[in-house]
């Protein structure tokens, strides 16, 4: 143990290794605030450099790059409502109105505090659990991803607006339009009609900056020009170490949401962030404030984010199973360098794997400081008046759009999906559904078939077992909690506290 | 009935509607069921018919809260220039002309590209939002776009398309 911790050292321990983590967060930081540049592309776009470095130095590059990507994503999440990763959508439920109310530099302070100790605790959950979580992750089959996405969806239904059922059909529109294109196991068409574009489906990118950036410009129409000054005329100061300590809990509680549910591969951050935010705000003394620009929102939704970060090297690690789009880029990484990552890496490497993990707990210390620096540099965006700023942003978005397929047609998509979410907006419809539905309905659709091939069509295989039974269980008690507390909104007039924006 | 509530009635009618056109007129026209499925439940046409039903169930389920549960009133509109509302008509007209413009610049950028496109736009929107310094409309409406496309162009490797004015950049 002592000899392997020794070699790692040696393999660690060299100048190029701390600059690359730096290098890779501060890139990733960029990319996820830049709307359209995504963490996959960011890393993709940087795996050519790792090709002629050794392969801990490369590897660490990029997940420098996937570290600083999710946090940057709440950047412009937080400031001009259009999130960067669709996880960052949680974000926007508490980090925008905190923007709006004069205080950008607090949402930006205790996201960047709540992102960096749900890193560590990921990290550090990474390095102890790696072979217990990726033994419980090997257990899920088809009918057990079926059961827990259906049960994620259900949080993110409820918790993101102000009606659980406005909830549910924002996601069935999101389920509806990700059947666009070829279907999975025949091949044939699906709401194409006649048009080649639409075939390999729409591109989660124009869906998101249309329904997030678009009807907020949109909107801005129905409201004449200002009388001179900026809409915001102060950023506010920075979060207080008393302030984050308050959130502390949600923080804590929400990595590890992150850390289990990034240790099943395909989850990913958003149910994640989704599942903290709910969870903070059933907890919270504060529940009211949940969608009004409540600090410990931003925490928890950034706790559940950023907590999968090292647990999604779970079981690219332990099983050489990539957990989500960004780790099969690092799984490609891995081969490039003739390394086979599973049970064998840890037989035939272990001071690589060992150094790897000394270098992933460094990435979450140069997230706060190159976080620090990135919100002095993107906190002014909050002082830009909307007169100038919306025109920006959507140029910013155009180019986004354009830049994910190289293809005009995105444009477009993007352009309709912002109709869709001006309409959505006008309605009180929450948009996160939607979206985070539309993300997850070929992963939902792919489970459910997979199960019934397994099963010759039996219904029964999605209560084959105790995992599948505990995500029914919890969804039935996720919805009558939800309809429960719509009863008493009801009776009392109040607002319901498990809900936002009600 | 309260504006909250009118909303509800709406988006209930509305997902009624778009529920069952699904049903009756865009799945069995738009998904191609081969015919060899042997498991409905495998059908390419299963999960859109079962997502249809949904969204109808749904939204009767939201018309029976609106006629039956009471809505919890908040701010009509808490955002921070809530005062600078426009009238309804004057609102709407703003948000027709935006909107086709914003179609229009789409439908041009196959002749002239995304960055004369923007060039042309950037400066039309924000005297549109009302601003009127052109120290800053002018500048901006140029070094932007251009920016942009030399971003794109030397970091992602992403050319963007410059329609007639491919030659110049």
């Amino acid at each position: 143990m002592i000899e392997n911790i020794s070699f790692a050292l040696d393999l660690f321990l060299s100048l190029e290794n701390f600059l690359v983590i730096g290098i890779g967060v501060l890139i990733g930081t960029i990319i996820g605030a830049i709307p359209g540049m995504t963490t996959p592309m960011g890393v993709a776009l940087v795996l050519p450099f790792t090709f002629s470095m050794p392969p801990v130095t490369g590897i660490l590059l990029l997940l420098g790059v996937y570290k600083g990507g999710l946090y940057g994503g709440s950047l412009t999440a937080i400031l001009i409502k259009t999130p960067g990763t669709p996880a960052a959508s949680c974000t926007v439920l508490d980090g925008y109105p905190m923007a709006q109310k004069g205080q950008a530099r607090k949402a930006l302070d205790i996201a960047l505090y709540s992102s960096c100790v749900a890193d560590l605790i990921s990290n550090i959950s990474l390095i102890m659990f790696a072979g217990i979580l990726a033994t419980f992750a090997l257990r899920f089959g088809p009918p057990e991803f079926f059961t827990l996405i259906v049960f994620s969806l259900t949080i993110i239904a409820g918790v993101a607006g102000p009606s659980l059922t406005k909830g549910i059909l924002s996601a069935c529109l999101g389920l509806m339009l990700a059947t666009v294109g070829l279907d999975l196991v025949y091949g044939t068409d699906r709401f194409i009609f006649g048009n080649f574009e639409l075939m390999s489906g729409l591109n989660f990118i124009p869906v998101l900056i249309g329904l997030f950036a678009l009807p907020e410009i949109i909107d801005r129409s129905t409201r004449g020009p200002r009388l001179g000054g900026s809409q915001r005329s102060q950023l506010g100061g920075g979060a207080t170490l008393a302030e984050f300590r308050k959130t502390l809990k949600s923080v804590v509680r929400g990595s590890f949401i992150g850390v289990i549910l990034g240790a099943i591969p395909g989850i990913g951050g958003a149910p994640a962030a989704f599942l903290s935010y709910s969870e903070a705000r059933r907890n919270s003394k504060n529940k009211e404030n949940f969608g009004k620009g409540e600090p410990e929102g931003v925490a928890a939704a950034e706790a559940g984010n950023n907590g999968v970060a090292g647990a999604t090297m779970i079981p690219l690690l332990a099983l050489g199973v990539p957990g989500d789009v960004i780790t099969a880029v690092i799984l490609g990484a891995f081969m490039i360098h003739g390394l086979r990552p599973g049970p064998i890496l840890f037989e035939d490497n272990l001071p690589m794997v060992y150094a790897l993990f000394m270098g992933i707990l460094l990435s979450s210390f140069y997230l706060l400081i190159i976080g620090k620096i990135a919100i002095r540099g993107f906190s002014k965006v909050a002082l830009i008046p909307n007169r100038i700023l919306y025109p920006i942003v959507f140029v910013l978005c155009v180019y986004g759009a354009y830049a994910v397929n190289n293809n005009i047609f995105d444009i477009l998509v993007m352009l309709c999906m912002g109709l869709v979410g001006y309409l959505m907006l006008r309605l009180d419809i929450p948009v996160a559904p939607f979206l985070i539905a539309f993300v997850l309905g070929p992963l939902l659709e792919d489970n459910f078939r997979q199960s019934l091939l397994l099963s010759d069509g039996s219904l029964s295989i999605f209560v084959r077992n105790m995992i599948c039974i505990a995500f029914w269980i919890l969804t039935a008690l996720s919805i009558f909690v939800l309809v429960r507390s719509r009863i008493e909104a009801s009776r009392t007039g109040k607002a319901s506290t498990l809900t936002t924006g009600g | 009935m309260t504006n909250k509530k009118t909303k509800d009635l709406i988006t209930a009618i509305l997902f009624i509607v778009l529920g069952l056109t699904a049903i009756f007129a865009l799945i069995p026209s738009g998904v191609i069921v081969p015919g060899s499925v042997q498991i409905s439940a495998l059908s390419p046409d299963f999960w859109p018919y079962t997502i249809a039903w949904g969204v109808v169930i749904s939204s009767c389920f939201l018309l029976l809260e609106t006629f039956t549960l009471k809505v919890p009133e908040g701010d009509e509109d808490a955002s921070e220039d809530a005062e600078y509302k426009l009238a309804t008509l004057q609102a709407t007209l703003r948000i027709v002309i935006l909107i086709f413009a914003l179609f229009l610049f789409y439908f041009a950028l196959t002749t002239v590209g995304i960055v004369a496109g923007s060039i042309v736009l950037m400066p039309a929107m924000m005297l549109y939002f009302g601003e009127r310094q052109w120290k800053y409309i002018i500048p901006l409406s140029i070094l932007i776009p251009i920016g942009l496309y030399q971003f794109f162009l030397h970091v992602a490797g992403i050319p963007m398309p410059l329609g007639i004015f491919e030659t110049l950049l």
